[in-house]
């Protein structure tokens, strides 16, 4: 995650990985309103998928026609919507830590200030 | 004891379902800060064991749908699930029950459309009986009794009983043309029919 301030500084003869120019910022850089707002998605997702889980499950144990089809369709697609909500978060979050980033480098005029 | 396909996949969705619920309650439950690591196993909980067992219970529920025993829950097929199993009928859901070949699966084997994508539509369409059962009122004795929506189609026999052999009957061969076209069913009374015993009451004109 975050690059420590221990870490010694690479001999300047050494070549520079693009990691090392542009240091990933870490969960606590971010805003709190936006880490608040991740984490919230992500339990909507966790939630959302238990409950998928369970109709699924349902379905395995009890194969009557309604708990089958239920399972298959309603089950299926909270289960899907589940998992894009968390990539959803998952990309807000690498998008949030890539402005931070951009926004910390040195930019020529403002951003070495 | 013996392990078959479908109890194998049934316990296997169960087991990745399992192991999903115990990653997302955690999380739910201790609330971990969004670190990489969290990220990644909160990934496997939410992506592929999920994935796993909804694919595992999907082919395991569609091997279960084949079953006869899956047909009769609907309480409305109860007699035909009866009839197809009693030994003493001679319908010819009863004859063919009581070959190997069909057994457990009997009303899927023949009920089943032919083809490469012969499950998949037979499932498409009894979705159209599933929901023929739950909206209409099957317990008023004025309801006309469960049926077919189109015609039994005279190649599902014919995927077994060939009929271009020399020992074919003088009634094959005269009806040859209504046969491949289906206007004279197999499976019609005064034929082969009627397929199951409960059926005489249908009502006119009801395959």
């Amino acid at each position: 995650m975050s690059k420590g301030k221990d870490t010694p500084p690479p001999s300047e003869d050494a070549p520079k990985s693009k990691a090392d120019e542009t240091p990933v910022p870490s969960m606590k850089a971010v805003p709190a309103q936006m880490v608040s707002k991740i984490e919230s998605r992500v339990r909507w997702a966790c939630i959302w998928s238990l409950i998928a889980l369970g109709l699924i499950v349902w379905a395995l144990i009890q194969p009557k026609p309604l708990p089958v089809i239920v399972a298959m369709s309603v089950g299926q697609a909270i289960g899907t919507l589940s998992l894009l909500l968390f990539l959803g978060s998952v990309a807000l979050d690498i998008r949030a830590r890539y402005r931070l980033t951009k926004r910390s480098l040195p930019t020529g005029k403002s951003g070495a200030e | 004891m013996t392990f078959e396909m479908p109890h194998l996949l049934n316990a296997g969705a169960l087991v990745c379902a399992a192991a999903s619920a115990v990653i997302l309650v955690y999380y739910l439950v201790r609330r971990p800060p969004l670190s990489r690591a969290t990220r990644v196993w909160l990934f496997a909980g939410l992506g592929p064991f999920p994935i796993a067992a909804a694919v595992a219970g999907n082919y395991a529920n569609l091997e279960v749908t084949k079953e006869r025993e899956f047909c009769g829950s609907c309480h409305v097929m109860v007699p035909y699930t009866e009839d197809a199993t009693n030994p003493k009928s001679s319908g010819l859901a009863s004859l063919h029950t009581k070959n190997k070949w069909f057994g457990n699966e009997s009303c899927y084997t023949c009920h089943a459309d032919y083809g490469m994508f012969g499950l998949v539509v037979t499932k498409i369409g009894g979705m159209h009986h599933v929901w023929d059962y739950y909206t209409g009122d099957w317990h008023n004795p004025n309801h006309r009794p469960p049926a077919l929506y189109k015609p039994y189609k005279n190649e599902t026999c014919r995927q077994c009983h060939a009929h271009a052999s020399t020992k074919e009957p003088m009634e094959h061969k005269v009806h040859k043309e209504a046969i491949e076209s289906g206007a004279v069913g197999c499976a019609k009374k005064g034929c082969h029919g009627p397929p199951h015993h409960v059926r005489e009451n249908a009502q006119p004109g009801e395959q």
